[in-house]
């Protein structure tokens, strides 16, 4: 199969891909060099959609390993007309919202899936600028698609279209939520001292 | 800080403020990562393609003939419908084999169920005739057409 450099990360990939719906259907009949292929295209990004609500590392990897297994065990009732990455993204955030909850041991739904604060722990070092940390502080109480969007575009470096693919929305969409994000963050940095309170600690 | 858009849209934020990015797609994580999902996926994985051989092996063979299966019975049963019961034709007068059984039945009328205006004398000697050659047991009679 002829391959092409990827330009985001100089990695090889096909020229000519398999749709994922055609994938998704080979899923369906067990086939594991599909379901490889599946995960390995969306490993990094639903990686990326776990972390943009939770901050713990270990938090990260099992949310994202889960959402992949949910998304076998719903294979069957997976409607191939319909796109698949969009699917994929609802289930590793409802994962992702539900790990957060119940590491806060918070009964309710977030309002606007707004992160909680925290103190930070004995054992945790602050190891970024204030600047940094403040930025931090201020992503995570981004509404949940800001801050979604912030994360795949300006710190994963996805393409706007990747990006509305997955969370299957418009490219004009995403734009918004991520000029949106930045006006908030730049606003924060503004204010400069206020976030202190709700400083999110990232070893 | 101030907002130095142009045209109205935010620029992005310098990359040093933002939290670290992942390691690139091809790293070593990614591998460990993918293995691990692997694993624990398999055991569903196995169960899918069972599930799925067992669909192929009974419903899709089944499915190779009960189409044209169907399609010929409701052909079968469609096509007396469009077609109508059949009927009976009009019975030829010429050649008719017939075995009369009353001997009390009036000559002319039996013609006349035949279509046949029957001469009353005629009528009876071809009666009287096949009485005749009944009693000598020859059966069945052929009725002529003696009226011309």
């Amino acid at each position: 199969m002829a391959t092409g450099e990827n330009p985001r990360d100089g990695s090889e990939e096909p020229l000519q891909a398999e749709p994922d719906e055609d994938l998704a259907r080979r899923v369906q009949r067990g086939e594991r060099d599909a379901m490889e292929q599946l995960v390995r295209r969306y490993l990094r990004p639903i990686h990326a959609v776990a972390a943009s609500y939770l901050s713990e590392p270990m938090d990260v990897e099992d949310a994202a390993q889960e959402s992949f297994l949910r998304m076998l065990g719903a294979i069957e009732a997976y409607d191939p007309r319909r796109p698949f990455a969009p699917w994929l993204y609802q289930i590793a955030r409802n994962i992702a919202r539900k790990r957060l909850a119940a590491r806060f041991r918070w009964r309710e739904e977030l309002p606007s899936g707004e992160l909680p604060s925290r103190q930070p722990g004995p054992d945790e070092v602050l190891e970024r600028s204030d600047v940094r940390a403040r930025v931090d502080a201020a992503i995570a109480r981004l509404p949940e698609r800001q801050r979604t969007a912030f994360r795949l575009c300006d710190v994963e470096r996805y393409p706007t279209g990747d990006v509305a693919r997955i969370m299957g929305l418009s490219a004009g969409t995403v734009r918004s939520h991520v000029h949106h994000a930045r006006r908030a963050l730049r606003a924060a940095l503004a204010e400069g001292g206020k976030e202190a309170k709700n400083r999110r600690i990232v070893p | 800080m101030r907002d130095r858009s142009e045209g109205g849209v935010p620029p992005p934020l310098p990359w040093e403020w933002l939290p670290d990015p992942q390691p690139p797609e091809g790293a070593e994580p990614w591998d460990t990562r993918l293995e691990r999902i692997m694993a624990a996926a398999d055991p569903g994985l196995r169960g899918l393609r069972t599930r799925s051989a067992a669909a192929g092996t009974s419903w899709s063979v089944f499915g190779l003939w009960w189409k044209p299966a169907a399609a010929l019975a409701a052909a079968a049963i469609a096509l007396p419908l469009l077609i109508g019961p059949p009927t009976v034709s009009e019975p030829r007068t010429e050649g008719l084999s017939l075995s009369l059984i009353a001997a009390e039945g009036d000559p002319v009328t039996l013609w006349g169920a035949f279509g046949i205006p029957a001469d009353p004398v005629l009528a009876r000697i071809a009666f009287q005739g096949q009485r005749n050659r009944a009693g000598q047991g020859v059966t069945p009679v052929k009725l002529e057409r003696e009226n011309r």
